[in-house]
């Protein structure tokens, strides 16, 4: 014999698809008579299979070879950094690196972007102490550009430096920070120039939480990317 | 009828007490978690990108971007599988980002159905998730029924499933796909 639920199951599915049998539509005409929340389900299925018509569904499989790509991850990618813990209450590096900002003045979308201002800025220190500087190494860029690159963590956000010579003069970037749960956060926008750049973008994501920077191209291609080791929070 | 077992895979909450203490020792293996999760990954790609390579390079970025933060991955937080869709999800919005900004070509390896639009909304895309999340019994009933347009006679004769249970597994299906939409949307609403 057919569970009760089940067979209320049936007929609601039935129904929001106008599939019932006469018979079928008796039966749950009787149990809407006891049971009111039969329309009002109806009605929610028929709302969500509209939403459905406009979403052809593909069910291919991924290529093999798509498993080999994947698996060589884990042997061409070397095992993270040891840990660091960060130290709190450098608050003195806030006010050097928002001094930076406000200095250099040139701001191109969402982020800041200032011309360094000389060399008073914060010291090297390991990955994720709030106020240090963190050497960053970018790979992937095109022959004849050079990035030198830091990171600064602050109590607002992750700060990063660069160096920048070679990019195409006049051609947009932008440098996002990616974070652990793939999220991007855009830091800011430069543009190529044909001397070399040095400019200071922040993004409101804490350091522990970024796992790479790139720079990207107008098209959103990856022009260049440094990979980070991983911070305690 | 059977219609017993998991219908999709929700997102849980954390029910671990606020602690200082070190997290758990990480336990993301790459084989493991790519055999287990690979084809319904693919499966979100391909059906919100409506492109097989870029779907394939999305799922690739996936596990790249995971395996970078594996020493974060925490097991008790959320299972490998939410792990996975919340990080495809985000490359999924950055390609569409990137096609948006790009003159559309079309590739030999294309799907026939044309391109996602420019305008795909995040309402698009949660759908096209909580489908990819179904379990394989649900998915392809409701797929059949309400997005190929087969009658449960239909698909009942030609794959021997009676029509009542088609009928339930479509039922569970809905449901399942609007409280994963709900849940989803409702995670987005609130303050972060």
């Amino acid at each position: 014999m057919t569970d009760p639920v089940d067979r209320r199951a049936e007929l609601v599915a039935a129904a929001a698809s106008d599939d019932l049998n006469p018979d079928e539509a008796r039966e749950l005409a009787l149990l809407r008579a006891t049971d009111p929340s039969i329309d009002v389900e109806i009605a929610e299925l028929r709302a969500m299979i509209g939403d459905l018509g406009d979403t052809p569904w593909d069910s291919s499989e991924p290529d093999a070879a798509l498993r080999d790509r994947v698996l060589a991850i884990g042997e061409a990618l070397p095992a993270p950094a040891p840990v660091v813990p960060i130290a709190r209450g450098r608050r003195w590096a806030v006010g050097l690196a928002l001094a930076a900002c406000v200095a250099g003045g040139a701001v191109i979308g969402g982020g800041a972007v200032g011309l360094l201002d000389g060399d008073d800025g914060p010291r090297p220190g390991a990955p994720g102490v709030l106020g240090a500087l963190e050497h960053i190494d970018f790979s992937g860029e095109p022959a004849g550009v050079s990035i030198d690159g830091s990171l600064v963590a602050h109590t607002w956000g992750t700060e990063t430096i660069l160096e920048v010579a070679g990019l195409p003069a006049g051609e947009s970037y932008s440098v996002v920070l990616v974070g652990a749960d793939g999220a991007s956060v855009d830091s800011g926008t430069f543009f190529g120039s044909t001397v070399t750049i040095d400019c200071r973008m922040n993004a409101a994501l804490d350091r522990p939480e970024v796992d790479a920077v790139e720079i990207r191209d107008m098209s959103g291609a990856v022009v260049a990317a440094a990979e980070l080791p991983a911070v305690a929070s | 009828m059977s219609v017993s077992g998991s219908v999709i895979e929700l997102a849980r909450p954390s029910d671990r007490p606020l602690s200082s203490a070190p997290m758990p020792a990480p336990g993301f293996d790459l084989t493991t978690e790519y055999d287990a999760h690979s084809r319904v990954l693919f499966a979100f790609a391909v059906n919100a990108l409506r492109d097989r390579g870029q779907a394939e390079d999305c799922v690739q970025e996936t596990f790249l971007r995971a395996w970078r933060a594996r020493d974060r991955f925490d097991p008790e937080r959320a299972a490998a599988r939410t792990w996975l869709f919340a990080i495809l999800r985000n490359v999924i919005v950055d390609a569409q980002r990137s096609m948006q900004r790009m003159p559309r070509t079309v590739a030999g390896d294309s799907v026939d159905e044309p391109a996602a639009p420019a305008d795909d909304t995040l309402q698009r895309l949660l759908l096209v998730e909580a489908l990819a999340k179904l379990s394989d019994d649900h998915r392809v009933a409701v797929v059949a029924i309400h997005i190929d347009g087969e009658s449960y006679s239909e698909v009942s004769a030609r794959s021997g499933i009676p029509v009542p249970t088609l009928r339930t597994r479509v039922y569970y299906a809905l449901r399942a796909l609007r409280v994963h939409i709900d849940s989803e949307e409702d995670s987005h609403d609130r303050p972060r």
